[in-house]
């Protein structure tokens, strides 16, 4: 599956790193506040910094961790609309975002690291 | 925030409309498709947002969904292209020799070149409309949406079109015109 173009990861960061951590937080918000709907994560993610994520990028996200068997979802019936897609994590999904945020951790730890020493070779 | 100068439900439907065929265009699966169109769908009614805002511009988000096809699906697919040579090939010709005896004002196996060129083309036009197509399934309802038809009619009309290309070619159009 392919990535959503850049006109669906709008803010002040860089769609790379938007990119690169939407995946583990979605799963994180998901299993957070789940059972929840795409549009709520979304909202959180903005309410948390994270820059506008449009159902463009969000909705392939939530695909790729449902294939995964980390969220299931289900379809709820609408009040006089269209129904609303329900996601929730399951234990494997609660499980991953364990070890992913270990994960995670660490490498923005290393990178902090080499950027460190570059500042300080740049002081230097 | 909605936009009020356009009629949300129609810039919706234009938008699913373009989706559904640039994903049928992809190889996205009958399966997939339609739960992308009823997340389209839901996100729009619930946050107020274009289509277009929301997931960019359908070509795109379609790009989004494809995905290397399985080997299965991949037989899957030549057993039906050539399941359909198999039967539209013969049928052609039958056409095309149809289209040769009417403007020659002949026969073929003793039978008028109008009629044969009359029923291969329906038949033609038949095989056509009733390509197997992926099944579009709205999760919401569990029921078949309706987009499947419309690749197959297009190409029942360009039968059609053929069909008065060859009459014109081989002057039975001449000889038939009043």
């Amino acid at each position: 599956m392919a990535n959503a173009s850049d006109t669906t990861l709008t803010g002040q960061w860089p769609p790379t790193w938007t990119r690169a951590s939407l995946e583990l937080t979605v799963l994180a918000l998901v299993c957070r506040y789940g059972p929840t709907h795409g549009y709520d994560v979304a909202r959180r993610l903005q309410v948390a910094g994270l820059g506008e994520i449009k159902g463009g990028s969000l909705y392939p996200v939530l695909s790729r961790l449902e294939d995964q068997r980390l969220v299931t979802s289900h379809w709820t019936p609408g009040t006089g609309g269209p129904g609303r897609k329900v996601v929730v994590a399951t234990d494997s999904g609660h499980d991953a975002l364990a070890t992913r945020s270990d994960e995670w951790r660490e490498w923005t730890d290393r990178v902090a690291a080499v950027l460190s020493d570059r500042d300080e070779e740049g002081t230097t | 925030m909605t936009d009020r100068h356009i009629d949300p439900d129609r810039e919706t439907t234009e938008y699913v409309t373009a989706l559904t065929a640039h994903l049928f265009h992809h190889r996205v699966p009958g399966s997939r498709i339609g739960e992308v169109l009823a997340e389209v769908e839901a996100h729009v009614a619930a946050t107020g947002e274009s289509a277009r805002a929301s997931f960019g511009p359908p070509e795109d988000y379609a790009r989004a969904w494809s995905e290397p096809l399985t080997a299965r699906e991949r037989w899957r697919r030549r057993g039906v292209v050539a399941a359909v040579v198999c039967v539209a090939g013969p049928i052609g010709a039958v056409l095309a020799a149809g289209a040769l005896a009417a403007g020659r004002g002949t026969t073929v196996f003793g039978v008028n070149g109008w009629w044969v060129l009359g029923v291969a083309a329906a038949a033609l036009v038949a095989v056509i409309a009733l390509l197997p197509m992926e099944r579009v399934i709205d999760p919401r309802t569990s029921r078949p949406r309706s987009v499947g038809r419309v690749p197959q009619l297009a190409g029942a009309a360009v039968v059609l079109l053929a069909v008065v290309a060859l009459l014109v070619a081989t002057g039975a159009w001449n000889s038939a015109s009043p």
